[in-house]
Protein backbone atom coordinates (compact mmCIF):
# COMPACT_ATOMS: atom_id res chain seq x y z
CA UNK A 1 0.00 0.00 0.00
CA UNK A 2 1.40 3.34 -1.05
CA UNK A 3 0.99 6.34 1.26
CA UNK A 4 1.79 9.79 -0.12
CA UNK A 5 3.00 11.93 2.73
CA UNK A 6 5.29 14.73 1.42
CA UNK A 7 7.06 15.45 4.68
CA UNK A 8 10.29 17.38 5.25
CA UNK A 9 13.00 15.05 6.48
CA UNK A 10 14.27 17.66 8.96
CA UNK A 11 10.78 18.37 10.32
CA UNK A 12 11.76 17.24 13.83
CA UNK A 13 14.79 19.56 13.93
CA UNK A 14 12.68 22.47 12.66
CA UNK A 15 10.16 21.88 15.44
CA UNK A 16 12.86 21.91 18.14
CA UNK A 17 14.42 25.01 16.54
CA UNK A 18 11.06 26.70 17.03
CA UNK A 19 11.22 25.84 20.76
CA UNK A 20 14.74 27.33 20.94
CA UNK A 21 13.51 30.46 19.18
CA UNK A 22 10.58 30.85 21.57
CA UNK A 23 12.86 30.41 24.57
CA UNK A 24 15.36 32.97 23.27
CA UNK A 25 12.55 35.38 22.60
CA UNK A 26 11.10 35.00 26.09
CA UNK A 27 14.50 35.96 27.55
CA UNK A 28 14.96 38.76 24.99
CA UNK A 29 18.14 37.22 23.62
CA UNK A 30 19.37 37.83 20.09
CA UNK A 31 21.08 34.76 18.66
CA UNK A 32 23.55 34.37 15.82
CA UNK A 33 24.75 31.13 14.24
CA UNK A 34 28.30 31.38 12.84
CA UNK A 35 29.07 29.03 9.98
CA UNK A 36 32.37 28.63 8.14
CA UNK A 37 35.00 26.16 7.04
CA UNK A 38 37.41 24.97 9.76
CA UNK A 39 40.18 27.47 10.41
CA UNK A 40 38.57 30.55 8.87
CA UNK A 41 38.74 32.39 12.19
CA UNK A 42 35.34 32.08 13.89
CA UNK A 43 36.72 31.66 17.41
CA UNK A 44 39.19 34.52 17.00
CA UNK A 45 36.41 36.77 15.64
CA UNK A 46 34.44 36.01 18.82
CA UNK A 47 37.50 36.70 21.00
CA UNK A 48 38.03 40.06 19.29
CA UNK A 49 34.50 41.14 20.34
CA UNK A 50 35.57 40.90 23.98
CA UNK A 51 38.76 42.84 23.29
CA UNK A 52 36.77 45.57 21.60
CA UNK A 53 34.72 47.92 23.77
CA UNK A 54 31.61 45.73 23.79
CA UNK A 55 30.70 45.80 27.47
CA UNK A 56 27.29 47.26 26.67
CA UNK A 57 26.27 43.82 25.42
CA UNK A 58 25.96 40.85 27.75
CA UNK A 59 27.21 37.97 25.65
CA UNK A 60 26.99 34.20 25.99
CA UNK A 61 28.67 31.66 23.73
CA UNK A 62 27.89 28.12 22.62
CA UNK A 63 30.89 26.38 21.07
CA UNK A 64 30.26 23.44 18.74
CA UNK A 65 33.18 21.14 17.99
CA UNK A 66 33.57 17.51 17.03
CA UNK A 67 36.03 16.97 19.91
CA UNK A 68 37.90 18.85 22.70
CA UNK A 69 36.98 21.88 24.82
CA UNK A 70 39.78 24.06 23.47
CA UNK A 71 37.51 26.72 21.97
CA UNK A 72 35.39 27.01 25.12
CA UNK A 73 38.61 27.39 27.15
CA UNK A 74 39.72 30.21 24.86
CA UNK A 75 36.39 32.03 25.33
CA UNK A 76 36.15 31.44 29.10
CA UNK A 77 39.28 33.59 29.58
CA UNK A 78 37.03 36.59 28.96
CA UNK A 79 34.77 35.71 31.89
CA UNK A 80 31.68 35.19 29.77
CA UNK A 81 29.26 32.27 30.06
CA UNK A 82 30.25 29.59 27.57
CA UNK A 83 28.99 26.06 26.90
CA UNK A 84 30.92 23.56 24.84
CA UNK A 85 28.93 21.06 22.78
CA UNK A 86 30.97 18.11 21.58
CA UNK A 87 29.26 16.39 18.71
CA UNK A 88 31.41 13.23 19.04
CA UNK A 89 32.63 13.52 15.49
CA UNK A 90 29.34 14.91 14.17
CA UNK A 91 29.74 17.52 11.47
CA UNK A 92 27.11 20.07 12.56
CA UNK A 93 25.02 21.27 15.48
CA UNK A 94 21.35 20.36 15.72
CA UNK A 95 18.56 22.24 17.48
CA UNK A 96 18.17 19.69 20.29
CA UNK A 97 21.83 20.16 21.26
CA UNK A 98 21.32 23.91 21.49
CA UNK A 99 18.13 23.46 23.52
CA UNK A 100 20.09 21.36 26.04
CA UNK A 101 22.95 23.88 26.08
CA UNK A 102 20.53 26.72 26.95
CA UNK A 103 19.91 25.03 30.32
CA UNK A 104 23.56 25.56 31.20
CA UNK A 105 23.54 29.31 30.46
CA UNK A 106 22.38 32.12 32.77
CA UNK A 107 19.30 33.01 30.73
CA UNK A 108 18.04 36.47 31.52
CA UNK A 109 21.61 37.72 31.88
CA UNK A 110 22.47 37.47 28.18
CA UNK A 111 21.55 39.92 25.39
CA UNK A 112 23.50 38.24 22.62
CA UNK A 113 23.98 34.51 22.23
CA UNK A 114 26.71 33.52 19.80
CA UNK A 115 26.64 29.96 18.52
CA UNK A 116 29.85 28.88 16.85
CA UNK A 117 28.88 25.95 14.67
CA UNK A 118 31.17 23.06 13.75
CA UNK A 119 33.59 24.14 11.02
CA UNK A 120 31.88 22.95 7.84
CA UNK A 121 30.29 24.76 4.89
CA UNK A 122 27.81 22.04 3.97
CA UNK A 123 26.21 20.16 6.86
CA UNK A 124 25.31 22.97 9.34
CA UNK A 125 23.37 24.88 6.70
CA UNK A 126 20.24 22.67 6.63
CA UNK A 127 19.87 22.58 10.42
CA UNK A 128 17.98 25.55 11.83
CA UNK A 129 19.15 26.18 15.41
CA UNK A 130 16.47 28.78 16.16
CA UNK A 131 18.90 31.63 15.51
CA UNK A 132 17.81 35.15 14.55
CA UNK A 133 20.67 35.68 12.13
CA UNK A 134 23.28 33.65 10.32
CA UNK A 135 26.86 34.79 9.89
CA UNK A 136 28.95 33.17 7.16
CA UNK A 137 32.72 33.56 7.58
CA UNK A 138 35.14 33.07 4.69
CA UNK A 139 38.88 33.66 4.91
CA UNK A 140 40.84 34.89 1.92
CA UNK A 141 43.01 31.77 1.83
CA UNK A 142 39.93 29.71 0.90
CA UNK A 143 39.31 31.17 -2.57
CA UNK A 144 36.78 33.60 -4.00
CA UNK A 145 34.63 30.94 -5.69
CA UNK A 146 32.92 29.86 -2.45
CA UNK A 147 29.52 31.57 -3.03
CA UNK A 148 28.56 29.38 -6.00
CA UNK A 149 30.01 26.24 -4.45
CA UNK A 150 27.96 26.65 -1.27
CA UNK A 151 24.97 28.70 -2.46
CA UNK A 152 22.61 27.63 0.29
CA UNK A 153 24.86 29.08 3.00
CA UNK A 154 25.12 32.42 1.21
CA UNK A 155 21.38 32.49 0.48
CA UNK A 156 20.55 32.08 4.15
CA UNK A 157 23.28 34.37 5.57
CA UNK A 158 22.44 37.77 7.08
CA UNK A 159 26.09 38.80 7.30
CA UNK A 160 29.14 37.63 5.37
CA UNK A 161 32.53 38.25 6.97
CA UNK A 162 35.57 38.14 4.73
CA UNK A 163 38.32 37.43 7.24
CA UNK A 164 42.13 37.45 7.23
CA UNK A 165 42.26 40.33 4.75
CA UNK A 166 45.80 41.09 5.95
CA UNK A 167 46.79 38.05 3.86
CA UNK A 168 45.42 39.50 0.60
CA UNK A 169 48.87 40.46 -0.77
CA UNK A 170 49.99 36.82 -0.47
CA UNK A 171 47.01 34.98 -2.00
CA UNK A 172 45.16 35.08 -5.32
CA UNK A 173 41.82 35.96 -3.75
CA UNK A 174 39.78 38.28 -5.98
CA UNK A 175 37.72 40.43 -3.58
CA UNK A 176 35.56 41.90 -6.36
CA UNK A 177 34.69 38.46 -7.79
CA UNK A 178 33.81 37.25 -4.30
CA UNK A 179 31.62 40.29 -3.66
CA UNK A 180 29.86 39.87 -7.01
CA UNK A 181 29.26 36.20 -6.26
CA UNK A 182 27.86 36.80 -2.77
CA UNK A 183 25.57 39.63 -3.94
CA UNK A 184 24.54 37.63 -7.00
CA UNK A 185 23.17 34.98 -4.66
CA UNK A 186 21.96 37.27 -1.88
CA UNK A 187 21.67 40.91 -3.01
CA UNK A 188 20.70 42.30 0.41
CA UNK A 189 23.40 40.71 2.55
CA UNK A 190 25.96 42.78 4.44
CA UNK A 191 29.63 42.07 3.73
CA UNK A 192 32.32 43.08 6.24
CA UNK A 193 36.08 42.76 5.72
CA UNK A 194 38.08 41.89 8.83
CA UNK A 195 41.53 41.01 10.00
CA UNK A 196 41.79 39.65 13.52
CA UNK A 197 45.52 40.27 13.35
CA UNK A 198 45.49 43.99 12.45
CA UNK A 199 42.00 44.49 14.00
CA UNK A 200 40.83 46.08 10.74
CA UNK A 201 37.03 45.92 10.48
CA UNK A 202 36.54 44.48 13.98
CA UNK A 203 34.69 47.68 14.94
CA UNK A 204 32.30 47.08 12.03
CA UNK A 205 31.70 43.51 13.19
CA UNK A 206 30.97 44.62 16.75
CA UNK A 207 28.77 47.48 15.53
CA UNK A 208 26.78 45.11 13.35
CA UNK A 209 26.17 42.90 16.41
CA UNK A 210 25.24 45.92 18.52
CA UNK A 211 22.69 47.02 15.92
CA UNK A 212 21.12 43.55 15.77
CA UNK A 213 20.81 43.41 19.55
CA UNK A 214 19.33 46.91 19.64
CA UNK A 215 16.80 46.20 16.90
CA UNK A 216 16.04 42.71 18.27
CA UNK B 1 28.52 13.38 7.01
CA UNK B 2 25.10 14.84 7.69
CA UNK B 3 23.71 11.86 5.80
CA UNK B 4 23.58 9.92 9.08
CA UNK B 5 21.47 12.66 10.71
CA UNK B 6 19.14 12.59 7.72
CA UNK B 7 18.80 8.81 7.86
CA UNK B 8 18.03 8.95 11.58
CA UNK B 9 15.37 11.60 10.95
CA UNK B 10 13.89 9.50 8.14
CA UNK B 11 13.75 6.42 10.38
CA UNK B 12 12.07 8.39 13.19
CA UNK B 13 9.38 9.50 10.77
CA UNK B 14 8.99 5.99 9.38
CA UNK B 15 8.44 4.62 12.91
CA UNK B 16 5.70 7.20 13.38
CA UNK B 17 4.04 6.31 10.08
CA UNK B 18 4.28 2.59 10.84
CA UNK B 19 2.76 3.09 14.31
CA UNK B 20 -0.19 5.03 12.95
CA UNK B 21 -0.79 2.23 10.43
CA UNK B 22 -1.23 -0.70 12.85
CA UNK B 23 2.55 -1.32 13.01
CA UNK B 24 2.70 -2.41 9.41
CA UNK B 25 6.24 -2.77 8.12
CA UNK B 26 7.61 -0.37 5.55
CA UNK B 27 8.91 -1.83 2.30
CA UNK B 28 9.84 1.23 0.27
CA UNK B 29 10.52 4.92 0.84
CA UNK B 30 10.61 7.50 -1.94
CA UNK B 31 12.86 10.42 -1.10
CA UNK B 32 13.41 13.57 -3.11
CA UNK B 33 16.71 15.36 -2.63
CA UNK B 34 17.57 18.78 -4.03
CA UNK B 35 20.72 19.03 -6.13
CA UNK B 36 21.98 21.97 -4.05
CA UNK B 37 21.92 19.93 -0.84
CA UNK B 38 25.32 18.27 -1.38
CA UNK B 39 23.90 14.82 -0.71
CA UNK B 40 25.22 11.75 -2.43
CA UNK B 41 22.28 9.35 -3.02
CA UNK B 42 24.50 6.24 -2.89
CA UNK B 43 26.00 7.28 0.46
CA UNK B 44 22.52 7.95 1.81
CA UNK B 45 21.30 4.52 0.65
CA UNK B 46 24.32 2.73 2.14
CA UNK B 47 23.83 4.39 5.51
CA UNK B 48 20.10 3.70 5.42
CA UNK B 49 20.78 0.01 4.79
CA UNK B 50 23.12 -0.12 7.78
CA UNK B 51 20.91 1.79 10.22
CA UNK B 52 17.52 0.28 9.28
CA UNK B 53 18.32 -3.07 10.98
CA UNK B 54 15.77 -3.86 13.66
CA UNK B 55 13.47 -1.00 12.68
CA UNK B 56 10.05 -1.01 11.02
CA UNK B 57 11.90 -0.35 7.76
CA UNK B 58 14.26 -3.30 8.08
CA UNK B 59 13.23 -4.63 4.67
CA UNK B 60 12.66 -1.26 3.06
CA UNK B 61 14.36 0.03 -0.04
CA UNK B 62 15.27 3.71 -0.10
CA UNK B 63 14.60 5.17 -3.55
CA UNK B 64 16.26 8.55 -4.01
CA UNK B 65 15.33 10.91 -6.82
CA UNK B 66 17.23 14.12 -7.41
CA UNK B 67 15.47 17.41 -7.84
CA UNK B 68 17.34 19.57 -10.34
CA UNK B 69 18.54 22.96 -9.26
CA UNK B 70 16.65 25.89 -10.71
CA UNK B 71 17.62 29.52 -10.25
CA UNK B 72 15.93 32.70 -11.47
CA UNK B 73 18.04 35.45 -12.99
CA UNK B 74 17.60 38.70 -11.08
CA UNK B 75 18.04 40.75 -14.23
CA UNK B 76 15.88 39.12 -16.93
CA UNK B 77 13.91 36.67 -14.70
CA UNK B 78 14.86 33.69 -16.86
CA UNK B 79 14.83 30.44 -14.90
CA UNK B 80 17.78 28.15 -15.58
CA UNK B 81 19.69 25.19 -14.17
CA UNK B 82 23.26 26.25 -13.41
CA UNK B 83 25.62 23.85 -15.10
CA UNK B 84 28.88 25.42 -14.08
CA UNK B 85 30.30 26.25 -10.68
CA UNK B 86 29.58 29.89 -11.48
CA UNK B 87 25.96 30.90 -12.01
CA UNK B 88 25.68 32.97 -15.17
CA UNK B 89 22.33 33.55 -16.86
CA UNK B 90 22.44 31.91 -20.31
CA UNK B 91 20.27 34.70 -21.75
CA UNK B 92 21.69 37.94 -20.35
CA UNK B 93 24.91 36.72 -18.66
CA UNK B 94 23.93 38.29 -15.34
CA UNK B 95 25.81 36.75 -12.41
CA UNK B 96 23.96 34.91 -9.68
CA UNK B 97 20.26 34.35 -9.13
CA UNK B 98 17.55 33.40 -6.71
CA UNK B 99 17.21 29.73 -5.82
CA UNK B 100 13.83 28.40 -6.98
CA UNK B 101 14.39 24.67 -6.66
CA UNK B 102 17.05 22.30 -5.40
CA UNK B 103 17.19 22.69 -1.63
CA UNK B 104 14.50 20.34 -0.41
CA UNK B 105 14.82 16.98 1.28
CA UNK B 106 11.39 15.43 1.33
CA UNK B 107 9.85 12.02 1.96
CA UNK B 108 7.37 11.82 -0.89
CA UNK B 109 5.76 8.49 -0.27
CA UNK B 110 6.03 5.36 1.80
CA UNK B 111 4.95 1.84 0.84
CA UNK B 112 3.54 -0.34 3.59
CA UNK B 113 3.47 -4.15 3.35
Amino acid sequence: MKVDIVQKVLKANDEIAKLVKDKLKSYKMFCINMISAPGSGKTTLIERIFQEDAEDMRIGVIEGDPETTRDAERISKYNVPVVQINTAGGCHLEAHLVLQALDKLPLGEIDLLIIENVGNLVCPVGFDLGEDARVAVVSVSEGHDKPFKYPKLFTTANLVILNKIDLLPYVDFDVEEFRKGVLGINPNVNIIHTSCRTKEGIDKWVNWLREQVKNG
Amino acid sequence: MHELSLVNSILDQLEEISRSNYDRKIVRVDLKVGALEHIEPEVLKNIFDQVKEGSCAERAELVVSQEMALVRCRNCMMEYTPEDSIWICPRCEFLGGEIIKGTEIIIESVYLE
